[in-house]
This record gives C-alpha cells, structure tokens and sequence, in this order.
C-alpha cells in the first residue's frame, strides 16, 4: 500500500518537477500518466480511488481541462484496466502489461474528444500532444514491467 | 454486471454533476486556493530545481565545449608553435643566403655552399671534411668561411665528391694576417690545443687585447680582411726578435656546419 502511495507522490513530483518546461517540451511523456496502468492494474482499490482522485485533481489544476471529462474519461480508464483486461488475461502476464498501457491512450482519446465536443475551446490539439500519450503508453509498458515484481 | 451498471451510472452522473459546475466555475475559489497553497509552493519549488538542473547541465555541457575548445587552441597553439620554427628556420636561412650574397657582392669570387660531413676524430680541430669535391670546382688552397666572413680553413687535398679543409686552430694551418687596416703582416698558426697564436709580429707594433687580426689576402686564392681572430694575450720577450699574441677563434666547432668554399680566381 504504501508502495503505491509512495509511488504517486514520486510521478506527481516530477511531473510537477517538469511542469515548468512542458511548453518548451509538450511530447514529454507524463509519469502519473504511465503510472496509471500500473497502479489500476495493482494496486489495492483504496490506493486506486486515492490515485485517482489525486491524479484527477492534478490534470484539473494543471491544465484548463474540464474537471467532469477528466473524472469520466479517468473512470473509463479505470474500468477498462480493472476489469475487462483482467477477464482476457492473467494479472501477471506479458498481454496484461501491454494491453493495460492503451488505458493511457484511451484516457487521451476521450479527454480529447469529450473536451472538443462539451469544452471547445478547453484543450488545443497539438502532435506534440498525441505524442506524448503514445510516450506515456510506452513507458507505462516499461513501468508495468519493472514495479510488478 | 450490475457492478459495472452501477460504476457507469455513478460516473456518468457525478462526471456530468461536476461537468456542469466547473462550467459555472463553480470550483474556481477552490481550484485557486489549492493552486495558490499547494501546487504553486511545489510548482516554484520544482521550476528552482529545473533551472539547477538545468544550470548543472548547461554547466557540463559548457565544460565540454570549454575542453572542445582548449583541444582546438592547442591544436591551433602547436601549430603556429610549428609555424614560428618553421619561419625562424626560413630567416636564419634567409639571413645566411643574405650575408653570402653581400659577400658574393663585394669580391669577384664564386661562392661553393659546403655542408661539413665529417671531423677528424683524433683532431677536431685539425681537419674537416666537406661535401663539395673536384666535381664542385673545388680545389687546394681554397679558403673555407662562414657566412660572417670568419676564415675556418683552407682546402688541403681533394677528391672527386669530397675535400678536406686544414682548420686555422691546426698547427700544420699558416696564414697571413693583417694588423689593422692595411698595416704591417704577421702569420697565424694554429698549435696543438686548437688555440691560434699571431707570430712574427714585428717588435714596434702596438698589439692590445681585444684587437681583431684580418687576413691579409696574400696569396692567389685568398680574400683579405676576413676574420681570423681576436687578441687574448701578448708576449713580448725582451731577447726575441718579435713579439707574439695568443687569439682566441671567431667559432668553434659547433658552428661548422654550413660553409662557403671562396674559389676567387673565378
């Protein structure tokens, strides 16, 4: 539990860490959003309701985003990692790992599309953006695999 | 599948609840306070350890390209290092060419540029060997020089590619010399020690030290007024018929390397 607790203050502070530069490097890959998987997939319902709140707060305050697209697209990213991965594979296995890191890209998807059709105006969609999500994908795939053990 | 029913519902609901209010701006009093007291402290906190961060990184990529750079300057320092010997080596060649041609100049005499190849190594100040010969117009009797009109010898015997040269300092060397400008003659010899003595000085001369003796250029293949050396020491005996004076050279044999073959008859 604790682990995870740990976990999220670690990805918020270097997010936080990297916020300042995020202008001038939009396609960064955000840690709390490859941690997403990782700890949906993981970690204990209480620390993934706290996780989630957090994180959802966070993406809130940082950026000019609608606070109910943020928790309804984080909700269905939650749902799909949480429950529909885990009826097709083993928590541990190698599909798992890679199939949970589209959560990041599923979470952007509907981020992006629900803010242009409820909250235009809300986000800009920029290439450096989408890339991003796809980094964060990736690195959510690296992180699934070095924190389960 | 009611669980899933019910977590749709519930974020559906509470996403469209909260959707709306934050369109209202309703969490903006809030959204300010913990941005002023919690994301703000963190976010400044974070940016000063970015800018160390990337000061320290500007820092090392600075030091690169300050070693980049002493790498260059001293690439640049050792070639210009190689560029000043170069030229220092073309103005000592310079220099040389340029005192043999005043010399060319002055006398009706061809000038044979010699590289000494060999000493005697019994007596090193006795002969030497020089690397112009018969082929060269190289003949016995010839005065050997360098470039600042110092006499170093007289050709001794020659072969087709080679010649020797009797050094001044030798005692089998007798030249002629001068005391002043076109005054009474006297003869230098060499002895032994490679030391050069004036004999034959007549008794009514003068002789001081620090005195320069000129050759007196009797003698077909010799120039005149070329330096032979500088008075050290006069003995003048009381019973002798002439008085005598030790010279000290104008070179040494560190200095032999390039000389002039003077072949006046030309």
């Amino acid at each position: 539990m604790r682990r995870f607790y740990a976990i999220l203050i670690i990805a918020l502070a270097v997010d936080i860490i990297l916020l300042p530069v995020l202008d001038l490097a939009a396609w960064f890959p955000r840690l709390t959003l490859a941690l997403i998987p990782f700890v949906f997939l993981f970690a204990p319902p209480r620390a993934s309701y706290a996780f989630f709140a957090v994180v959802t707060v966070f993406y809130w305050l940082t950026t000019s985003l609608n606070l109910g697209i943020i928790i309804f697209s984080l909700g269905l990213t939650m749902f799909f990692i949480r429950r529909i991965i885990p009826r097709f594979f083993h928590k541990d296995a190698w599909q798992t790992m890679i199939a949970s890191s589209f959560g990041v890209l599923i979470f952007g998807a509907f981020l992006i599309v629900l803010s242009l059709i409820f909250a235009p105006g809300s986000i800009f969609v920029s290439p450096a953006l989408i890339v991003s999500f796809i980094l964060s994908a990736v690195v959510a795939v690296g992180a699934n695999k070095l924190l389960k053990r | 599948m009611d669980h899933s029913y019910r977590f749709f519902a519930i974020l559906l609901v509470l996403s469209a609840l909260l959707f709306f209010l934050d369109e209202r701006d309703t969490f903006s009093a809030a959204a300010g306070f913990i941005g002023r007291g919690v994301f703000s402290p963190i976010t400044q906190t974070g940016s000063a350890l970015t800018r160390k961060t990337s000061g320290a990184l500007e820092s090392v990529f600075l030091f690169r390209e300050l070693l980049s750079d002493y790498r260059r300057l001293n690439e640049e320092r050792d070639f210009y290092r190689g560029e000043y010997f170069r030229l220092y080596g073309v103005g000592e060649e310079n220099e040389f060419l340029r005192s043999a041609l005043n010399l060319e100049n002055k006398k009706e005499s061809e000038l044979i540029l010699a590289e000494v190849v060999a000493f005697n190594p019994l007596q090193p100040t006795h002969e030497i060997t020089l690397d112009k010969g018969r082929r060269d117009g190289v003949k016995e009797g010839l005065a050997v020089i360098m470039p600042s009109r110092v006499l170093v010898g007289l050709i001794s015997s020659v072969e087709e590619n080679v010649s020797r040269a009797t050094l001044i300092t030798s005692d089998a060397s007798r030249v002629t010399a001068s005391i002043g400008e076109g005054g009474p003659t006297a003869i230098v010899t060499g002895s032994a020690t490679g030391a050069l003595r004036l004999e034959l000085v007549p008794k009514d001369i003068e002789l001081r030290e620090g005195e320069i003796i000129l050759s007196a250029g009797i003698g077909g293949d010799m120039l005149p007024n070329l330096l032979l050396g500088e008075v050290r020491r006069v003995n003048r005996e009381e019973s002798a018929s002439f008085q005598e004076a030790i010279l000290e050279p104008f070179f040494s044999r560190k200095d032999l390397r390039q000389l002039f073959i003077v072949n006046v008859n030309q």
